[in-house]
């Protein structure tokens, strides 16, 4: 079965704008789920997770920044949301709610950040009520509640551009309404338990083959009755699911045969699933990894897992966060794991909820010893995931430079694109160039952007030319453990033009190089210039033609 | 109720012909609409944009709001529209009467001599230039080349038959790799099998790639510069984008000089790529021993045609009727494939050429057309008729939904369940 690329493009928005005008109905009706859960019977617990949305919302909107994650890729991914095309190889389920809130929101990325925020506080009731349900214990569902809103993983995560948080919407919004048709047979929860299903299975790359598999477990681990999993309704809307699914898994296939000749991919090969398990062991387990999420709630997983009353829902659990943390090593660097492995963090963090309301029943010692471990444990975790980058100081920059270009006429804005490439290095394949031209190009404003060797081999003059010489100059992959390049590691693309051109500073910053957090892309120099210049023709350079 | 929402979003363009402003008119638009005498009202042109198939002029005039007239084809502009013998004038915000009626007659006073380029359905536009028919293969093995490569080179041809493109440029690389000096025919195929895959801006970024690994694999150069150039024939759909592949495709072709200086392939990329960069002198120079070297080859006429159809308009003519001679004798006497479509293109191309006034310009983007795509839902999309048609999805469902719990309330007396 093929299609064109346009075709199939078609199909998928098609597809998704109907899912997510469906959406707009099912999430409320799964909202009603959530209040049924939790107010029959309205006890102490119920409280809980009411104050966990609470101090989610807090934490998220008064206290953590908002910050792009894995180097520059959220600024390609706003573009991608606002013009929806061309379609990036994540798929569509989560770009389409951005680009239709870009109706009315800013074509800024600080908007898509905040549009996660909210959906990540929105996500958290319906992500603890499936928790609540899927291990059958109210108080384990409230304690997730309160890990969800405080365990600085997910709170990162949801203030910055992953674009998991709507697929968390989506999913466990279909989760939640599942179980209710497991639980009374209604159809009316059936219908949009489909369609956010559907939604989410087309939200990220690995959704067509995760998705039924966390489904089947899921749906295993509530141990429905035989004759409601098989009724006609239920075989219906599975084939729609599928049938709707089958667009986006048709493009994923073949981005998949793309970046496999581009060597992106660079876990998916041969081996197979078996060397995807060996990822848990390895330094690529976000979860086993004490800088990245709490360590003491591991002991309480065991706990949770190994809990005799539910055994067989623990159990399943269990396989589910395995499998959907090692789906990952698929494309994982140290860069993405934080963002990636949410999900199976997510699971993880279900059965260490189940393990602390399973230590609840010790007493208030053994309550107040492992919530202090908790908290005293996610304290790497804040350092860690919140360090200071060149990314960070970069976006300050941006927001600097982007008044001082003109407002009321044409200009061309040259920055760091795919063509400025040091191409005498391939790895510079690797280094991701992407710029927010949204911000300066219409309807935003009236400036056009151009490549600096674009604009160097016919340089024109007659329009006022400036020059955006950012981190990009600065940066170039380098795999691990390659040493740090001498110096500010200067691409030639912006050298070429510092000394081909006169360059007037409009604004000019020289700030302290923190150096490969995520990714290894910088020098050794302990500063480095970043600068908005004025760019005028110099001295027996060429001029316009 | 998609169907019924998207409707409104197709323009007349998108049912019949789409109307493109050939490139190189910005002046033209200028001078029409911004330059001297001065406007009435005290109004100032602020600028003009060109986008594809529409022209648009802003204005301020004093205190007021910014003014915007758009020029269209006749044919695409709406009824309210005014209209000139080439243009449709349309008001798009408040514009005083005294600068529309300005902008209306500077417009009939310059609009003589223009022609609109069509694009999609009838298009005249060449897809496949520097690739010829499907070459008949001989029987009888070529002199200096030995059966086995004869046995591959066939092999690739037949796969380029088959429409198995990748596969039949794998094995023409395979040849062109055999040899320093490729066997003739070799090259041709290599470049017939890339174009048809029509090499995406990722792709050609991937050759260029593989290209830089080794700068001294001629082979890759060749395959950069050729994919460059038919990315930008085909897939650009700004004059940026294509001035930026071409200009890449000059870079990595010369770099196959001049191990590669007999082949007329890599002369025919060179001389029309630089013809499209605007530099006519190196154009002519490749062109010219392009068609030296291949006498025989009708594309290196059709490309010379492009090369001089601005300068030396009968010797482009006359170039265009040698291609369809050469390549219809060929198909007659050894009965090698045409593309019809193409043949098709080249006729009206002739009769366009034909049909230009002695003293004017032949029109723009005959050769290379800026890409339009047709109509395409990804294309119509803004974020606000997305998110339209998202509420309008969701009200559909909300009601339906509320219709269907009072229908099965009042079945059952309860909520709907099943």
């Amino acid at each position: 079965l093929t299609f064109s690329p346009q075709t199939l493009a078609d199909l998928e928005i098609g597809v998704v704008l109907v899912l997510l005008g469906l959406a707009l109905v099912s999430v409320p009706r799964a909202y009603g789920r959530v209040i049924q859960v939790w107010s029959e019977p309205r006890d102490a617990w119920s409280w809980v997770v009411v104050g966990s949305v609470g101090a989610a919302a807090a934490v998220r909107w008064l206290i953590a920044p908002l910050h792009i994650v894995t180097m520059f890729i959220g600024y390609q991914l706003t573009d991608h949301a606002i013009r929806l095309v061309p379609w990036s190889r994540y798929g569509v389920g989560s770009q389409a709610i951005y680009h239709a809130l870009f109706a009315v929101l800013p074509h800024d990325h600080r908007y898509l950040l905040w549009t996660n925020s909210v959906l990540g506080v929105v996500s958290l009731p319906l992500i603890a009520t499936a928790g609540a349900r899927l291990l059958g214990d109210r108080r384990a569902g409230a304690i997730f509640a309160a890990l969800l809103a405080l365990v600085p993983l997910f709170i990162k995560n949801d203030n910055s551009d992953a674009n998991n948080v709507p697929l968390h919407l989506w999913l466990f919004g279909g989760l939640v309404l599942w179980d209710e048709y497991l639980e009374t047979g209604r159809v009316s929860a059936l219908l949009p338990a489909g369609a956010l299903l559907a939604l989410a299975a087309v939200s990220r790359p690995e959704m067509p083959l995760l998705m039924p598999i966390l489904f089947g477990l899921t749906t295993a681990a509530l141990a429905p009755a035989r004759a409601r999993l098989l009724a006609p309704w239920v075989l219906g809307v599975a084939g729609a699911v599928g049938l709707l699914m089958l667009p986006h898994a048709l493009h994923i296939q073949a981005e998949m045969g793309a970046l496999q000749e581009r060597e992106s991919l660079p876990g998916f090969s041969g081996a197979g699933f078996v060397r995807m398990l060996g990822l848990l062991l390895s330094p690529y387990n976000t979860v086993i990894t004490p800088w990245l999420y709490p360590v003491a709630l591991l002991p309480l997983v065991v706990y949770g897992a190994i809990e005799p009353v539910r055994r067989r829902r623990a159990l399943l659990l269990s396989v589910a966060a395995v499998i959907s943390l090692a789906v990952y090593s698929m494309d994982l660097c140290r860069a993405n794991m934080a963002r990636v492995h949410v999900l199976g963090s997510l699971f993880v963090t279900m059965l260490a909820a189940a393990g602390l309301s399973r230590l609840w029943e010790r007493g208030r010692r053994a309550q107040i010893a492992a919530v202090s471990a908790v908290l005293l444990s996610a304290i790497p975790t804040v350092i860690a995931l919140w360090a200071p980058t060149n990314e960070q100081v970069e976006e300050e920059f941006l927001r600097q430079a982007v008044p001082r270009l003109p407002h009321d006429g044409p200009f061309t804005l040259l920055r760091v694109d795919g063509e400025d490439r040091d191409r005498s290095n391939p790895n510079s394949y690797y280094t991701h160039p992407y710029f927010p031209d949204y911000l300066v190009t219409p309807p935003t404003a009236g400036g056009r952007v151009s490549s600096l060797r674009g604009w160097m081999r016919r340089p024109r003059l007659d329009e006022p030319v400036y020059a955006y010489l950012g981190m990009r100059c600065f940066a170039q992959f380098r795999p691990d453990g390659s040493p740090p390049p001498r110096g500010d590691n200067l691409q030639p693309a912006c050298a070429e033009l510092r000394e081909g051109f006169s360059l007037e500073p409009v604004l000019e910053q020289t700030i302290p190089n923190r150096g490969d957090v995520w990714l290894n892309y910088y020098g050794d120099a302990p500063t480095l210039r970043l600068g908005l210049y004025r760019v005028k023709a110099a001295a027996g350079a060429p001029r316009g033609e | 109720l998609l169907v019924f929402s998207l409707a409104p979003t197709a323009s007349a363009e998108d049912q019949g012909e789409t109307y493109v402003v050939p490139p190189n008119n910005e002046k033209l638009f200028s001078e029409m609409l911004c330059g001297a005498p001065a406007l009435p009202e005290g109004c100032a042109c602020k600028g003009v944009k060109i986008d594809h198939s529409v022209v648009v002029a802003t204005y301020a005039c004093g205190d007021r709001p910014e003014a915007v007239i758009e020029l269209r084809h006749p044919a695409s502009a709406p009824p309210n529209a005014v209209k000139t013998a080439s243009f449709g004038l349309i008001r798009r915000d408040p514009v005083p009467d005294a600068l529309f009626s300005a902008v209306e007659a500077r417009v009939k006073a310059k609009e003589g001599g223009w022609k609109w380029v069509t694009a999609g359905a009838g298009q005249p536009r060449n897809d496949q230039e520097g690739v010829g028919p499907t070459p008949s293969i001989s029987q009888q093995i070529p002199e200096g080349v030995d059966r086995a490569e004869w046995a591959d080179y066939k092999a690739g041809v037949a796969l380029y038959s088959q429409g198995r493109h990748e596969e039949a440029l794998a094995a023409m690389i395979k040849l062109a790799r055999a040899r320093p000096q490729p066997m003739a025919g070799v090259l041709g195929m290599a470049v017939a099998s890339l174009a048809s895959t029509s090499p995406t801006p990722d792709v050609v970024a991937r050759y260029v790639a593989e290209a830089e690994r080794d700068r001294k694999d001629t082979v890759n150069q060749f395959l950069a510069g050729v994919a460059a150039h038919y990315c930008g024939h085909r897939q650009a759909t700004t004059k940026a984008e294509k001035v930026q592949l071409y200009t890449t495709s000059l870079e990595y072709l010369n770099r196959t000089l001049p191990q590669y200086e007999q082949e007329p392939r890599v002369h025919i990329y060179l001389g029309v790529s630089y013809f499209r960069l605007g530099q006519q002198e190196a154009a002519e120079k490749h062109i010219n021993r392009a068609v030296a070297l291949g006498s025989n080859d009708a594309d290196s006429y059709y490309c010379r045609a492009e090369v001089y159809h601005r300068k030396d308009p009968a010797k482009a003519i006359a170039d265009i009727e040698k291609y369809l001679q050469i390549s219809e004798e060929m198909s007659r006497r050894e009965g090698s494939s045409l593309s019809k479509d193409k043949q098709q293109r080249v006729r009206e191309m002739l009769a366009a050429l034909r049909a230009v006034t002695p003293g004017q310009q032949p029109p723009d983007g005959l050769w290379d057309p800026l890409r339009v795509a047709t109509f395409d839902l990804s294309n119509k999309l803004s974020p606000r008729f997305f998110a339209a048609a998202t509420l309008s999805v969701g009200a559909l469902a909300g009601v339906a939904w509320l219709l269907v719990s009072r229908a099965a309330r009042r079945r059952t007396g309860k909520s709907p369940a099943a």
